[in-house]
């Protein structure tokens, strides 16, 4: 372990909740408004199931955020300022004022989509507002591309914005590397593909083909998540990390990278590129080896990016 | 719903690891993962039941045993919260996602007549 006189910010299993499953709703929102953009009307279902994901995930990640303040009974200081209310607190410069923004204009987002889905589905018997909700996740109209498009971009922010909060930190272990937002994202894309694929395949929801094109964007996507990830390793190296650091080490090189990462970018690659399964289900068990390594970084970079020596 | 023993036995030993890892007190999140982990095995709403008595029992047992010090009374809301949406998840795509897929199969013979 290393000296350092920078303290931790004191991070528990709330923030690695927090990490995980937000990382899930922004990608799980991303890729369904792909597929509305892109996809074929069949891929609707799956599409549903990545809007029926984000909006419960955000409610759970708000609840392990104002756990995490320590007073949650000022957790609207977040949003309002307690002199002047109700005027709005938004400050440019702060990285935690950026992200509440984003999460709550996320729940916004998430909201209308999580309507939309319930009256697509035939769930919920819409109203006038339901009606509108439908409109702005049709890709046939101006309105619905504009829509689609910033939905898909601010799902990828919700996925990037925690590994800004990360690099702001100061801690010794993390701070200003510049590879985290790209590699926050690209954890999170993949393991949201992995639950809508999981999902899909258990309840028998959408096509073949369509799981395979939300599989093949996850493959992408982890392929870019390894090479950031070595990349980071690199760029840490010597440094203080939990990549070096004992058995955070043997928990990332021994566990996660082959476990989490390699095995399942191999399963899925070949199952959803090549059309061969390596293994009896290699898509399922590619999926959920991915969810659990994604899980196991969250840990790793929370709770081992913590784990350094304060020599006072 | 029938309440089997084995099913009153796997509740009873998930209540008890929720117990001892709520010796962190950050650790009443995991409350969440046991709830979807309920919801997806029981898909049924029951599971919001049984997921938030789990996790009830959970922090009595770790608050008596004094694993919960200093005692907060948010710990327990959140937890309460969390247990509570994590069963709706798990046992509600379960419960919402076919009847939304059996929708869009109707839509699609409608459309192709």
């Amino acid at each position: 372990m290393h000296d350092t006189f920078v303290a931790p910010p004191g991070w528990g299993w709330d923030i690695v909740l927090y990490f995980f499953f937000g990382g899930i709703a922004g990608g799980a929102y991303f890729l369904a408004s792909l597929l509305r953009l892109v996809g074929r009307r069949a891929d609707r279902p799956l599409s549903r199931i990545g809007y029926g994901l984000a909006l419960p995930l955000l409610l759970a990640c708000t609840i392990f955020l104002i756990k995490d303040l320590g007073r949650p009974e000022r957790f609207w200081h977040m949003v309002f300022q307690s002199e002047r209310f109700p005027n709005l607190m938004f400050k440019w410069w702060s990285p935690i004022s950026f992200g509440t923004w984003i999460v709550m204009l996320f729940g916004l987002f998430s909201f209308i989509s999580f309507l939309a889905a319930l009256a697509e589905g035939g769930v919920w018997r819409a109203p006038a507002g339901g009606r509108l909700a439908a409109r702005l996740h049709d890709p046939g109209s101006p309105l619905g591309v504009v829509f689609l498009v910033v939905a898909c971009i601010w799902g990828l922010l919700l996925t990037a914005y925690t590994g800004v909060l990360v690099m702001t930190t100061n801690t010794p272990t993390w701070s200003h590397d510049p590879l985290l937002p790209a590699t926050h994202m690209a954890i999170a894309v993949p393991a949201a593909a992995a639950a809508i694929f999981l999902i899909a395949r258990l309840t028998g929801a959408g096509d073949p083909v369509g799981r395979e094109r939300v599989l093949r964007t996850g493959v992408l996507a982890l392929a870019f998540g390894l090479i950031l990830i070595l990349a980071g390793a690199v760029h840490q190296y010597g440094g203080v990390s939990p990549f070096f650091l004992g058995a955070w080490a043997f928990l990332f090189w021994a566990v996660i990278l082959p476990f989490g990462i390699v095995v399942p970018l191999v399963l899925l690659f070949f199952a959803a590129f090549r059309g061969r399964e390596l293994v009896r289900d290699a898509p399922v068990v590619g999926a959920v080896l991915l969810l659990f390594g994604a899980l196991l970084f969250r840990v790793l970079e929370v709770l081992g990016g913590q784990d350094y020596f304060i020599p006072y | 719903m029938e309440i089997d023993g084995r099913r009153l036995a796997i509740l009873a030993a998930i209540t008890l690891v929720q117990a001892v890892l709520f010796y962190d007190e950050t650790a009443v999140s995991l409350t969440f993962l046991f709830g979807i982990g309920i919801g997806i095995w029981l898909r049924s709403w029951s599971a919001v039941g049984w997921a938030l008595g789990s996790f009830l029992i959970a922090f009595a047992l770790a608050a008596v045993t004094g694993w919960l010090e200093p005692l907060r009374i948010w710990e327990l809301i959140f937890g309460a919260g969390l247990a509570l949406l994590g069963a709706l998840i798990g046992a509600g795509i379960f419960l919402l996602v076919p009847r939304g897929a059996g929708a869009e199969a109707g839509e699609r013979v409608a459309r192709t007549g």
